[in-house]
Formats: structure tokens, C-alpha cells, sequence
């Protein structure tokens, strides 16, 4: 590979080569590939007999056992299809902050992601979401198309606000009835409902992996005394007096959340995985996303 | 209640910039966060509790201003009129003398004495100054004039009582002379009445009051104590006085060198004394007294009497025959004479005293010497020729204390030329004609005269003269000194001790020698007192006793003051003073700065 990419060294890659995207249940894509679809249907693993009824195609009587038992069976096989992973990533102005920030770690990991997919044969899309669906990179199946999503990912920048429930409506309304696995990675700092976007992502038929990248001063914050807070997305200020009791009910506060959104992913089948920003991206893909059996 | 400094309120002023500042410090400055998503819910749980909010937000200014007020009425200088016992400045006499020791009053009459005095400069008001006085036999300034509260009452808490007596006399001019009558002052005696005070005063520059301590008369105790040598041995003799109205049953204890040796048990009358006597005591460095049981003052209560083994000096008196040396000498119990004449006079022999009558060998044998009209030029400080003399005076001495020596006469003498540290006791147009010194190893007295040519030998004060000075000569051979707490004592010391050392009956132990003679010695407490002393023969060790023996002191029944001639009356003053509170106020603000302090560190 003579190209390179600033998303990751490229010492990196090696490790994710021996990796596939786990999915909770099996999942039927839309062309054949490597992985094993619930369908039954045209592959060389079989699966099961059935009783021949008319109209069934012929050719998968199983003549021997005719021979043997003088009734029409039907060969059953188990369908190998691939899959369709879509990386939606969330591209608010928020995403920029941290050192490194957590743009940078976002990137990263749906890169990696989309290595570990199409090196197993499954199609990788992209959508860059802010207030509504950006821009989209359409699914590619091919090995070699991953420098395509990697570009895209370079090339995306933050800015504006978030509206993750209008975004992944949008996102959802463009998927076919296929089902695929759809990973958002966003910081969920938002007023919008992305609780809509997700549970629209569920109706698509769509496995989710919501994974939450937090700047570690979003997680810890230190700053003190008196402030006017302009929020980096609205411009919007807030008037606080920061002290260590009200730094406490902040933390308080970020666990509450962190707990919400745990619970409502729980509650909806969602893979939920919070990574830190300053987090390198072998500890983010090969520890913890490989803990939390989102890869495998 | 009223305002010395009222201009001061001007200060409250400064409460406007406070509040600005405070407003201005609510608008933060702005700072970009990636999101005020959770921050905005915080601020909505906090608005939930808005009044507690807006009232811990405003407790920071609360505190600040709640001390601004304090310090502005602090320099305003507040006062309310209150009442005071205590008019002018203060001058505290705390009598501390052995009766205060007395503990009718728990947990003794000096403690109660050192409260009272507390409580008065608690009441002194704040502008006007103490004085304290610690009123002994010599009455000394412990601080004088201070408006320092804090070092005047840590100065009366740290002061002791002695064992001496109460001259109130002297106590009363030096507070005289502390007031000088610049401002009006009182002055309070802290006192059971005990002191001395023989002559009026005149007028006192200020107003008088007596703060009676103790409360009770019953006491018993051992007035005197001694021992003296005879030929039988050693006899002694004490006396008990029973200075309260009830009889007493006593049990008298002695004891010789800690062993116990007698019981007298006897009752004693209220009011009353009782003689005891004993013969053929022991020989002991130490004879104790003690009564028991023990009453509520402890310092008469028992008696020391020194006098070593008994064992008799001797001395060889060489003369041609002098009936009135002869005499006055073999008075004396402690020494035992041998008497030879000129003739067969040899410089050998173990003599502790040599007396020459008439002659002085060339070389002085070891020991001390008594020497009387010695032959023309035989030594250094003889004169070479005889002189008439026509009128004689007494030195001015200890050693005269007893003997009168005012009216001697004498015909003819050879003028002494003693050294310039003599101690001249009888002095005469001509020279001296009787002095006393010391030289490396022994002490010297001489007599320019033969007593035949003089009516010394038949005057009265001949015997106690010849006493005092074998005593001087021979200090070991006395019974010590006869000292008593509170005064100064000339500590007998061997000529032939290289350094000597004092332990009080406390156990206190200090050099005293050299250098010699040693520094009179203060007494401070009651009982043997050790005087340890090194010479070429190794290490001595002699004692002499303190004791109390002072009816002033023993009776400790509380007393008025002896009456005062003259007294400065202050006059028509009011009780009411003016008592100021920025103190207090100062001390607010700080607690308030500190409650301020925690406020702010703990985030409120």
C-alpha cells in the first residue's frame, strides 16, 4: 500500500487485519458474501431438508434421497451474504474540542472500522451528520475502495450544530429494508432527540453501535471562580460560578447522563461504548471496542 | 453607650465599592466550553433551591460587609458607662509574706490573694494602668504602670510567697513613688493583715484599701529552737505557742539526723506557750523539731537547730598569767584552754586555736590566732614604738553587734598595722587598736594593748566580745549562724576551704566561694541549710538552720491594717466609667474575616 493516510501509522493496519465486525444477530445483506445470512438460499453450506410443495425450483430436489426414500426433498442451504456498515459520524462543532481532539479519535476509529469491514467483504458507507445528513460517501464493497472512505473522512470538517434525530431520520429514511449495522460516533451533547434518530436507525432495521467520544476536560473539567460559558455550537452563554461543589454536581450530572444513554441503548438492543478523546486509537479499537464485542 | 471617635462612621462609606465590586465580579468573563449542554442542566438543578441559592451566593457579601460594620464601629471607639469598683490607676500590693503561705483559705491565703488580685485588673477600666507590688521584707516592682492586661496578670500568676515577713511600710513609698500623684490612682493591699509598719507615712498621694485574705486565727507552732554544749553534753530547748483561742493537743517529734529520737505529747492552751527541754542529746549534724499534727500553716511547724557532734575546740592560750582572757575564754563551752607558759612554749601540738599574751613566736604555727600586745615589731603589722592614747571608738561591725565598745579606754598601746581588708573593731587617735583579717590559711585577731592597760576586761561587753570573736575565729566551732528566711547571712566558712557550695533544704545548690569571703547569702526558705566546702583534706560539709521563729508570721489571724496616719481620699468620684468595646469589635472582625475564609474555601 503506497498511499498513506494521516488517520492512522502504518503499523496499525497489521493488527486489524485479523478482525471482523461482530454483530449481535446474523444479518442479510444485499449481495453474497462472507457472512452468514438468516436467509436460507444459494451456497454451498447446507443447512436442512424440507418437503418439496409445486413451484419449488427443481433443481434443489435432493434425487438421492428419493432414490433412498421414494418422496421429494428439498436441499436447504444457508445464504452467505455480506453486510453493510454504515459509519455515521457526527460532525458538530463540538466534536472539535479536546487534545487530541475528539474529531481526531472519531475519525480514527470509523476508519479503522471501515478497514476491519471491507477487508471481511462487507460494504462501507459514510454520512457526516451536523443539523441534518451533510454528506454521504455511498456504500463500497471493495478492499481497495477503502482509501475512498478514508479520503472522505480526511476531508470532513466540524462545524455547526447538532441535530442527531433530524440527521439519522434522514440517514434511516435512505436505507432499503436490508439490514446492516449503522455505527454513530458522536458526542451526544446535544438538545436534540437522538433518542428519535436511534430508535428510526432500529426500524430500518439497522444493528447499532453508538460510541460516545467526551473530551477529558468534558469528563473532568477544572476551571474555576466565575464565568460567562458560550456554547461553541449557538453561541449561547451561560452564567456559572464554578466552585468544587458545583464541579461535583457536574460530574454528577455527566454520570446521570452517561447512565440515560446506557439504558436507553440497553432498552433498544444498542451496543453502547463511551471512549475518552485522548484515548490512542489501538487502546479505542483493540481494548475497548473488542471488549465491548463490537469487534471481534 | 456613645461614640468617642464618631467621624470614623464615615468608613461605612467603603460598603459602596464593595458592592460594585461584587456585581462587577458576578459578570464573569467569558470562556468557550464545546458545549453548555450539561452545564444548563446544572444551572437548572441549582435554580430549583433559588432562594437558598441567591443567599449562599450573597453570604460572601454578607460576611464582608457584616465586618466592614465591625471595623467601622471598631474606630469609632463605642463605649457604654459601667460601673467599676476601681477608680484611677491600679496599684496592686500583694503581701507575700510567710503567713500568705497559710492555707485556712484553699487553696492557699496567696493564691486567694493572686485571684483577687486577677479579678481586680479584670475590672480595671481599659485606659488607666497597673502597678503590682510584691510587698516582702524588701518590697519589689513585678510591673509597673502597664495598660498590658495580658503581661500584668501572667506577672501576678507567676509570683511566690516568701518565707520573710510583710514590710508594708516600704511597700506603701514605693507605690508612692510608682504614682508620683500625677493621675488618681488606688492602691489595694492584698493582705492578711500580718506586716510590719512602725512609722506613719504622711499623706499618700493616694486612696487606700485593704483586701482582707484568710479567715482563720488557729495556729501552732515552734517559736524557737536550740541547742547548747555543756559539760554533760548537749542540751535543748524549744518553745511552743498555741497562737489560736482552742487548746491544742501536740505531739512534739525530734529527731536527730533523720532518726527519731523523742516524743513529747502535751497540750497547749489557747493563746498559751509551752517550754520543752532535753539534756543529753545526741550528737548529730541535724536535731529536727516537728509538731504533729500539722495545721493550716505549715512553716512553724517545724524547727532545725545545727550544732555539730559537740565535740570541743581547742585552743592553748600562752601567757604570763591573764586572769580576764582566762576567764572570758573558759566561758565559752565549745572550748576546751590549755594554758602554757612563754618558757615552755613549743609551736608543736594539734591546737585549732593559738592565743599569744604578750609574745608572738617568729613563725606562726597552723591555726587561728588570738594575739594580745605583742612585743615590738615582731610581725609586719606591729608598730615599732609604744604610744599614749587619749580616745578610742568602736569600728562599725557585725561583729560588735553585742558588745558595746564605746567607753573603753586605753593607757598605752602598740598601733596595729593590719592590711587594708581588715576588719578594724576598735580604732583610737594612735591606730587601730584591735582588728581582724585573714591570711591564706588562718584567721587572725589582734589586741595592740595588754588588757591590764585598758578597763576593757571589766566592762560587760569583754565576755561577748571574746565570744564573738573565737566565733569568728573558729567558724566551725559555732553553732552556724542564726538565719531567718528573708534576711541575708554571712555563711561560715573554714579558712582553709578552697571553693564552698550552699545547698537549700529544697535541694538548690550554688557555688559560693571562691571568691572569698563569700557574698551574703539571701535566705529564701526554711530549714538545714548545707554548706559543703573543699580544703586540702577533702571534702567538709556543715550546716546551719533556717527557721521562722517570727510571731508576726506564726500569727496568722486576719487583721485590719495598722492604722495610717494620713490617707489622700480621692473624694467625691463616680463608680461609673466609661468602658470601651473596639477590642472586642477588632476581635469580631477577625472571627468574621476567618467565617468568611472558610465560607469562601468551602465553595458556598
Amino acid at each position: 500500500m503506497a498511499r498513506r493516510t494521516s488517520l492512522f501509522t502504518p503499523d496499525f493496519l497489521p493488527k486489524l487485519e485479523a478482525l471482523a465486525l461482530a454483530t449481535r444477530q446474523s444479518l442479510a445483506g444485499s449481495s453474497v458474501g462472507p457472512r452468514r445470512s438468516p436467509r436460507l438460499g444459494m451456497s454451498v453450506e447446507f443447512s436442512d431438508f424440507r418437503n418439496y410443495t409445486p413451484g419449488d425450483d427443481y433443481r434443489r430436489i435432493d434425487w438421492n434421497a428419493y432414490a433412498r426414500l421414494e418422496r421429494l426433498f428439498l436441499r436447504l442451504y444457508r445464504a452467505e451474504e455480506n453486510l453493510t456498515v454504515s459509519l455515521l459520524l457526527d460532525t458538530s462543532r463540538s466534536l472539535a474540542w479536546g487534545q487530541p481532539s475528539k474529531f481526531d479519535l472519531a475519525r480514527q476509529v470509523a476508519g479503522a472500522l471501515a478497514y476491519v469491514a471491507l477487508v471481511n467483504g462487507d460494504r462501507v458507507g459514510v454520512a457526516a451528520l451536523g443539523d441534518d445528513l451533510l454528506a454521504r460517501l455511498p456504500p463500497v464493497s471493495d478492499r481497495a475502495q477503502v482509501w475512498r472512505v478514508w479520503d472522505f473522512l480526511e476531508q470532513l470538517q466540524t462545524l455547526g450544530g447538532t441535530d442527531l434525530g433530524k440527521a439519522l431520520s434522514s440517514v434511516a429514511a435512505r436505507y432499503s429494508r436490508r439490514a446492516g449495522l449503522s455505527v454513530l460516533v458522536s458526542d451526544l451533547l446535544t438538545d436534540s432527540d437522538w433518542r428519535v434518530g436511534l430508535r428510526a436507525l432500529r426500524a430500518s432495521r439497522q444493528e447499532v453501535v453508538l460510541l460516545q467520544v467526551l473530551a477529558p476536560e468534558e469528563i473532568n473539567p477544572e476551571i474555576m471562580g466565575h464565568w460567562q460559558l458560550v456554547d461553541d455550537e449557538d453561541g449561547s452563554l451561560l452564567e456559572v460560578t464554578l466552585t468544587a461543589r458545583t464541579l461535583e454536581e457536574y460530574r454528577d450530572r455527566l454520570s446521570a447522563y452517561t447512565r440515560e444513554v446506557a439504558s436507553f441503548c440497553h432498552g433498544h438492543g444498542i451496543s453502547f461504548v463511551q471512549l475518552p478523546s485522548n484515548l490512542s486509537i489501538e487502546d479505542a479499537v483493540l481494548r475497548l471496542l473488542r471488549r465491548a464485542r463490537i469487534v471481534a | 453607650m456613645g461614640l468617642l471617635a464618631p467621624s470614623a462612621l464615615l468608613f461605612g462609606l467603603l460598603a459602596v465599592p464593595i458592592i460594585a465590586l461584587y456585581l462587577l465580579r458576578l459578570r464573569g468573563s467569558e470562556r468557550r466550553v464545546s458545549s453548555t449542554f450539561l452545564w444548563r442542566q446544572i444551572v437548572r438543578d441549582i435554580e430549583a433551591n433559588t432562594l437558598w441559592q441567591r443567599l449562599r451566593r450573597n453570604l460572601l457579601l454578607f460576611l464582608q460587609l457584616l465586618a466592614l460594620a465591625a471595623l467601622v464601629l471598631a474606630l469609632a471607639r463605642p463605649y457604654f458607662i459601667g460601673v467599676s469598683g476601681i477608680q484611677g490607676d491600679l496599684v496592686l500590693v500583694l503581701d507575700a509574706s510567710a503567713s500568705m503561705q497559710a492555707t485556712d483559705v484553699a487553696p492557699s491565703r496567696f493564691a486567694e490573694a493572686r485571684q483577687t488580685a486577677l479579678r481586680l485588673i479584670d475590672q480595671l477600666p481599659p485606659a488607666n494602668v497597673a502597678t503590682v507590688i510584691k510587698m516582702g521584707d524588701v518590697p519589689e516592682v513585678l510591673v509597673a504602670q502597664s495598660r498590658d492586661r495580658g503581661r500584668v496578670s501572667r506577672v501576678i500568676a507567676e509570683a511566690r510567697p516568701t518565707a520573710g515577713g510583710a514590710n508594708l511600710d516600704s511597700a506603701l513609698s514605693l507605690a508612692a513613688s510608682v504614682v508620683r500623684g500625677e493621675r488618681p490612682a488606688q492602691v489595694v493591699v492584698l493582705s492578711d493583715g500580718n506586716v510590719t509598719s512602725l512609722q506613719p507615712l504622711g499623706l499618700l498621694p493616694f486612696e487606700l484599701r485593704h483586701e482582707p485574705i484568710g479567715d482563720s486565727a488557729s495556729n501552732a507552732g515552734i517559736a524557737a529552737f536550740s541547742t547548747r554544749h555543756t559539760e554533760a553534753g548537749t542540751d535543748g530547748l524549744a518553745r511552743i505557742v498555741n497562737y489560736g483561742q482552742e487548746a491544742r493537743t501536740i505531739s512534739l517529734h525530734l529527731s536527730a539526723d533523720g532518726s527519731l529520737y523523742d516524743v513529747r505529747d502535751f497540750e497547749v492552751a489557747g493563746g498559751a506557750d509551752r517550754t520543752v527541754r532535753w539534756s543529753s542529746l545526741p550528737g548529730a549534724a541535724v536535731l529536727e523539731l516537728r509538731l504533729i499534727p500539722g495545721d493550716t500553716f505549715a512553716l512553724d511547724d517545724q524547727a532545725w537547730a545545727t550544732g555539730g557532734s559537740g565535740d570541743k575546740v581547742r585552743a592553748l592560750l600562752v601567757s604570763e598569767g591573764n586572769h580576764f582572757l582566762e576567764k572570758a575564754l573558759s566561758l565559752q563551752s565549745g572550748i576546751e584552754v590549755t594554758r602554757a607558759a612563754p618558757d615552755s612554749f613549743s609551736p608543736e601540738g594539734d591546737y585549732d586555736l593559738w592565743v599569744f599574751d604578750g609574745l608572738l613566736p617568729p613563725v606562726l604555727p597552723n591555726g587561728a590566732m588570738l594575739a594580745l600586745d605583742p612585743p615590738v615589731s615582731a610581725a609586719a603589722w606591729v608598730s615599732s614604738a609604744h604610744v599614749r592614747v587619749q580616745s578610742t571608738r568602736p569600728g562599725r561591725d557585725e561583729m560588735l553587734r553585742y558588745a558595746d565598745l564605746s567607753n573603753v579606754h586605753v593607757r598605752e598601746a602598740l598601733p596595729l598595722l593590719p592590711p587594708p581588708e581588715a576588719r578594724v573593731l576598735l580604732d583610737s587617735d594612735r591606730g587601730p587598736l584591735l582588728a581582724a583579717w585573714e591570711e591564706p590559711g588562718r584567721r587572725i585577731v589582734a589586741f595592740a594593748f595588754d588588757l591590764h592597760d585598758s578597763d576593757l576586761p571589766l566592762q560587760p561587753a569583754f565576755p561577748i566580745l571574746v565570744q564573738d570573736l573565737t566565733q569568728w575565729l573558729l567558724p566551725s566551732m559555732g553553732k552556724g549562724p542564726v538565719a531567718r528566711p528573708g534576711a541575708t547571712v554571712e555563711v561560715p566558712i573554714s579558712p582553709e576551704a578552697n571553693a564552698a557550695w550552699l545547698e537549700t533544704p529544697s535541694g538548690r545548690r550554688a557555688q559560693i566561694a571562691p571568691p572569698f569571703p563569700p557574698q551574703p547569702f539571701l535566705v529564701e526558705e526554711v530549714g538545714p541549710h548545707r554548706v559543703i566546702y573543699e580544703t586540702s583534706d577533702g571534702r567538709k560539709t556543715d550546716y546551719f538552720a533556717a527557721n521562722l521563729f517570727n510571731p508576726m508570721e506564726s500569727g496568722i489571724g486576719p487583721s485590719e491594717l495598722p492604722p495610717l496616719e494620713a490617707r489622700q481620699e480621692l473624694g467625691e468620684t463616680s463608680d461609673r466609667v466609661p468602658w470601651e468595646l473596639s477590642a472586642w469589635l477588632a476581635l469580631a472582625v477577625l472571627i468574621i474575616l476567618g467565617a468568611e475564609w472558610y465560607v469562601y474555601s468551602r465553595g458556598y
